[in-house]
Formats: C-alpha cells, sequence, structure tokens
C-alpha cells in the first residue's frame, strides 16, 4: 500500500503543477491556451518535448519487449529514433516553428491548407491524423491501469487505475492546457530520466550484479539468443528505421515545434536528444532482458511458465487458452515486478511513480486533438469567427473531457501487448504521412491533390493491416500464415508479431508508396498560384 | 582575442579551431562561406553541408551492424552483450553528429526571416493609426 500512496503524492503533485503553477499566464486566447504563447524557455522545451514522445510504451512497453525478445528492442528503436529524430526536428522542426510565427499556425493541417490551398482535404487530413492519434491515448490509459494494478499489488484494480490516470490527466489538460502540460511534462521527465538509473542501481545491488545473470541467460540455450538478435532478420531490423519518421508527423510533436519561444531552443534538443534517449531505454531494456534470468520473482516466474508452454505445445491449445497464456506471458510488467521484490517499499512507488510518469505522457496527445479539433473543425468552419475566440478555447476543454472519456472506454476493451497496439497503427500511419511534410516544405511541385493520394493511400493501408490481424489470428512463435503468395514467394504473411511485407514491417512499402504518390499524383495535378510558393519558398 | 586561453580553440568562429581552419579554407572555394560574426554563426559551405549530409547517411548504414548480430560476447563490463553496448556508444556519437549540425549547419536564415517579418509587421501599425478602445466601435446587432 505504501508504494500506491507515494504514486498518489505524485498525482497530486503534477495536479499542483498542471493547474495551479501556470494560473498567472494567460489562458483565454487560443494561442495562449494551445500553444503556451509561443514562449517556452529552452529547458523547458528539451525535457517537454521528451516526455511528450515518451509514452508507456517507453518505459513498460520497452521492457516488455526487450523481456520477449532480447537486446534488440535497444537498436529496433532507441538508437534509430536517436539518428532519426533529431535529424527531423533539425530539417522540419525548425521550418514549422518558422511557418508558425510568421502566419500564425496553430496545427499543421492549417499549413497545409494554407501551402496547398485546399479545404475539405485538410479535413481529411484531420480526421486520420486523429484517428491515429487515439490509439496513442488509450496506450497511455492502459498502462496507467497497468501500473498502479502492479505497484498496488492488485489492491487498486485495473479499470480503477486507468480511471484515476484519466481523471488526472484530462484536469490539468483542461485548466492549463499547452503551459501547463509542459511544465508537467518536464517534471515526469526529469522523474523518469532518474528512473532508469536508480532501478538498474537498486535491483543490481540487491542481486548481487548482473553478471551472473546474464552468465545464466547465455547458458541456457532459450534465452541465450535474447543477448543476441539472431531471432531477427536485418530486413526487419531495418524496416524499423522508418518507425521514427512518424515523431515529426505526430501532430502533438510538430505542435510543440510551435511553442519555442526561439529558433535557437530546437539547438541543445537536437544535440542532447540522443543522450536522453540512452538514459531511459538502455536500464529499461537491459532490466527487460535481464527479466528472464530472475526466477526467484513470483510474477515473473509465471510468465516464464506460460510462455513455456506456448512453446511446447502450442500446436495442440485450443485458441482461448493460447490468447490466456500470451496475456500471461506479455511482459509489459515485469520491470514493476522486479521493483516490487527487489527494491525498499516505498522507493518501488517512487519508481512507480517514474513509471507512471511516462505513461502519463498522453496529455500532450490530448491537448493536441482538442488543438487540431478547434482549429482545423470549429474555426475552418466558422465557428470561431461566429462564436470568438473565447468560446473557442471552451470548445477545446470541452474536447478534451470528451476524447478521454472514449479513449478510457476503449482501453478498458482493448487487447495486451502495449508495444503492438502503438507500433502497428499508429506509428505506421504517422510514417506514411511523412511525405506530406517534406512535400509541404521542401518541394515546390507538390499540390493537394498529392497530398490527398497520401492521406488517402495511408487510411485504406492502415485499415488493411488492421482488418487482416483482426481476421487472422497470430500464428505461434517462429511460424508464419501466408496471406498472398506470387510463385511461391511470400509477398504478405501474418507473423506473431503482426504483418511482414517481403519480410519488412508494413511500415516500409506504406512509406514509400506514399512518397511515389506525392511524386506522381502532384506531377500530373494543378500546382498552388505562384503568389503562395512565393510566401513558402523565397529563400 | 586572446591567443593564450585554451578555450578558444574550441570557440567555432575562431580561426585557431582546426575544424574552423579546414573551413576557411574551403571558404577560398566558395565565396559564400563565411563566419557571420554578427549573428554568432558559421555559414557552412555547400561542400560541408554535403559532407554533414553524408556523415547522417553513413550513420545511418553503421546502424544495422550485422557484423555483431549473432554475437553476445564479449560482455562489456562483465555484463553488457557487445551488441547492446554498439547502439549504447552509437547513440552517443549520434549526439557528436547532431552537434556538428548545429554548429555548422544550423537554418538561423529562419529565425532572421520572422524577426524580419515581425519588424515590418510593427512599423506597419505604427503608420496606422492608433486602434479603437476595447468595445469602442463594436457593431451592434
Amino acid at each position: 500500500m505504501i508504494p500506491a500512496l507515494v504514486v498518489f503524492g505524485y498525482l497530486a503533485i503534477v495536479l499542483y503543477i498542471g493547474i495551479f503553477a501556470v494560473r498567472r499566464h494567460e489562458q483565454t486566447s487560443a494561442e495562449g491556451y494551445f500553444l503556451a504563447g509561443r514562449s517556452l524557455g529552452q529547458s523547458v522545451f528539451l525535457l517537454s518535448l521528451f516526455g511528450t514522445n515518451m509514452t508507456a510504451f517507453t518505459i513498460l512497453g520497452s521492457a516488455g519487449h526487450a523481456f520477449a525478445n532480447g537486446i534488440v528492442t535497444f537498436g529496433l528503436m532507441a538508437s534509430s529514433s536517436a539518428l532519426i529524430i533529431p535529424v527531423t526536428l533539425h530539417l522540419i522542426g525548425t521550418r514549422m516553428w518558422a511557418l508558425g510565427k510568421k502566419y500564425g499556425f496553430i496545427t499543421p493541417v492549417q499549413m497545409f491548407r494554407d501551402r496547398w490551398e485546399c479545404g475539405h482535404i485538410g479535413t481529411f487530413i484531420f480526421a486520420l491524423q486523429a484517428a491515429l492519434l487515439v490509439p496513442y491515448v488509450i496506450i497511455a490509459v492502459m498502462g496507467g491501469g497497468t501500473t498502479l494494478s502492479a505497484v498496488s499489488g492488485g489492491l487498486i484494480p485495473y479499470w480503477f487505475g486507468g480511471a484515476i490516470v484519466a481523471i488526472v490527466v484530462m484536469s490539468y489538460v483542461f485548466f492549463g492546457g499547452m503551459r501547463g502540460t509542459a511544465w508537467v511534462n518536464t517534471f515526469q521527465t526529469v522523474l523518469f530520466l532518474s528512473f532508469g538509473a536508480a532501478a538498474l542501481i537498486l535491483i543490481g545491488a540487491s542481486i548481487g550484479g548482473y553478471s551472473q545473470a546474464v552468465e545464466s541467460l547465455l547458458a541456457a540455450p532459450a534465452t541465450a539468443p535474447l543477448l543476441t538478435r539472431e531471432r531477427f532478420s536485418p530486413w526487419f531490423f531495418f524496416s524499423y528505421t522508418f518507425i521514427p519518421l512518424s515523431t515529426i508527423v505526430f501532430p502533438h510533436i510538430n505542435i510543440f515545434c510551435l511553442t519555442a519561444k526561439r529558433l535557437s531552443q530546437f539547438k541543445k534538443t537536437v544535440i542532447f536528444y540522443p543522450w536522453c534517449l540512452l538514459a531511459i531505454w538502455l536500464p529499461c531494456v537491459f532490466l527487460g532482458v535481464a527479466a528472464n534470468a530472475m526466477h526467484d520473482v513470483p510474477g515473473i516466474e509465471s510468465k516464464l511458465a506460460a510462455r513455456a508452454t506456448l512453446a511446447t505445445e502450442a500446436g495442440s491449445l485450443d485458441p482461448t487458452e493460447a490468447a490466456r497464456l500470451q496475456q500471461a506471458a506479455a511482459g509489459d510488467d515485469v520491470i514493476i515486478h522486479m521493483l516490487g521484490h527487489y527494491a525498499p517499499f516505498g522507493l518501488a512507488g517512487l519508481l512507480g511513480a517514474g513509471i507512471l510518469a511516462a505513461v502519463m505522457a498522453s496529455d500532450s496527445q490530448i491537448l493536441a486533438l482538442s488543438t487540431m479539433f478547434t482549429e482545423d473543425v470549429f474555426a475552418f468552419y466558422e465557428g470561431k469567427a461566429r462564436f470568438g475566440e473565447r468560446v473557442q478555447v471552451q470548445t477545446g476543454r470541452i474536447f478534451v473531457v470528451l476524447i478521454t472519456t472514449v479513449s478510457y472506454v476503449i482501453a478498458l476493451r482493448a487487447p495486451p501487448g502495449i508495444f503492438n497496439l502503438a507500433t502497428q497503427y499508429a506509428f505506421s500511419g504517422y510514417s506514411a504521412l511523412f511525405p506530406l511534410l517534406i512535400g509541404a516544405l521542401f518541394w515546390k511541385g507538390s499540390t493537394k491533390w498529392g497530398a490527398f493520394a497520401v492521406a488517402l493511400w495511408t487510411a485504406a493501408t492502415v485499415a488493411g493491416v488492421a482488418i487482416l490481424q483482426a481476421v487472422v489470428s497470430p500464428p505461434p512463435p517462429g511460424t508464419v500464415v501466408p496471406i498472398w503468395s506470387i510463385g511461391g514467394t511470400d509477398v504478405i504473411v501474418r507473423a506473431a508479431g503482426g504483418t511482414d511485407v517481403f519480410g519488412l514491417m508494413p511500415v516500409v512499402p506504406m512509406t514509400i508508396v506514399s512518397a511515389v504518390l506525392m511524386v506522381v499524383v502532384s506531377w500530373l495535378t494543378k500546382k498552388p498560384s505562384e503568389t503562395t510558393l512565393g510566401r513558402y519558398f523565397s529563400h | 582575442m586572446n591567443l593564450l586561453n585554451p578555450f578558444n580553440l574550441l570557440n567555432p568562429l575562431t580561426p585557431l579551431n582546426p575544424l574552423n581552419a579546414f573551413l576557411n579554407r574551403r571558404s577560398f572555394l566558395n565565396p559564400a562561406a563565411e563566419c557571420d560574426k554578427q549573428h554568432g554563426i558559421f555559414r557552412a559551405p555547400r561542400m560541408l553541408k554535403l559532407l554533414l549530409a553524408l556523415l547522417v547517411a553513413v550513420l545511418y548504414v553503421l546502424h544495422q551492424d550485422v557484423w555483431l548480430w549473432d554475437d553476445a560476447r564479449p560482455l562489456v563490463c562483465g555484463f553488457l552483450p557487445i551488441g547492446l553496448f554498439y547502439h549504447a556508444i552509437y547513440t552517443i556519437a549520434v549526439s557528436g553528429v547532431m552537434w556538428l549540425m548545429v554548429r555548422y549547419a544550423w537554418p538561423a536564415h529562419l529565425e532572421r526571416e520572422v524577426e524580419a517579418r515581425d519588424r515590418s509587421v510593427v512599423s506597419d501599425r505604427s503608420r496606422e493609426p492608433s486602434p479603437p478602445e476595447r468595445g469602442e466601435g463594436r457593431v451592434r446587432g
């Protein structure tokens, strides 16, 4: 119960920062509420941007993925993100900031509408972005439920934990807007950046160092591959480098780029982003792998037993039992079990708060959805002109309540596996939208029809992958179900972890075809006026 | 400039910096390359920008470390598998390249464009008659 109390104390601090600490700032104008008046300082900008991009999936999902797949997790997501995200911030984030300052844009869709002289195509892009962002919010609510339930030793049920997280996040987003969210994210980022090292040291001290654990993993044929990448094809590993392209396209990141006071505030973010990733991912991935050697932790032992049963009796299990075992073997909470077993009581709570900090990064997504709705729909369709800016901000607040409630209800029914849920839908979809930003910012020849083709293709493929994975059950690990073959060559297969296209993740063909569509359709269609192009390409 | 100050060697604007010595040599080939001391930035020659782009491309390739694919050993510090250690060092190397990009390929013109626009908006406003008081002139239906 003590760890749960520490977590509740943490939640109270977050509420205070998000609601009361920002009261003195103006929150009635759209720029004041949605963009913190474009006035965030350097440190808040770096820490909050990083925190905004770290969700439940960072700590819980990464450790869970490493528990099942090994050290490959770090290369798949962390080190590739360390390269791609700063580069995109440098090239695209800075340009979005400048356009926002020059022309008053608050959302990316506003820029697309202006750049390509379009209206309803912008609305379609808004709808698609919003649909892809909701899973991200759901992940956070699920992570909140998982964390609170685990930290309280099951005293707080999953549904109640999720509800508490949802209400806290909703409250400070509702009252504090972007400024409250940015300050809470800064506090949370500091907390969970120190979390990784603290967890690594505490658990290491309790088990007498990690050498013995790693050697025992290497000695067992079942676990030795977790310390290499032999179970993964280099092509699959390569295809994961397309996933971080999604980051700059995520509306909450893109909109956040507009909050910087000066362009120079991007500099430290670009340089230190890789260090922040290292600080949080390396300990989480390593601990997730090391958990396989911790048979004395009851929660982990039952997961290992479920995994062993799945591996040996996969063919003879009925689907219900297989699903139950897959759920039992899921490793999203291994790090919490380790802390509960090895870390002292109060400290486990503090570390649980660290996890919750990452979980609650959904605040930015909720705010981004609200910003997009009020700017791209309410204001665009004359709501602002008819009712004024104050009503626009109030509408944004109501939207915050609505989207949080809907996400919570969906989270109660969503299947387990935080990592896969995030990767397969939201990340892949946003990566496929990446050519939109490149076309808008760097290519004069891009047109609204090119943009529409990209958005339509992304919507179709995300829906296609989702339907395919819902219809075709995942096969046992190590086997695949061919979906489409040509001349004996498998084109699309259903694997245990998702869907593969020519051995690559779907994100690769999705993004490449998006880029091709942008080029081909733009070539064939009418360009925007010279006046518009002059405003974007005067340099 | 104090030539005895060792920190001058690290200053990206000083010609004593070995990298800048190279860059200044490049500037003979490209007249666009110059130190813009007024804005505290170095305008990189096209060659340097290409070099940085190439460096990023090399990093992208180095991410695909197939040569360590099947190896867990040596264990760095006795517990860190070599594949994981490689990617940790890789992440730090990326930060170094990002530092170079910020120093030598920063899009400072964007900020100057924004400032120029802000100045023109302010001067336009100063030429306009003073705005009405709040509520004054509002059309009542």
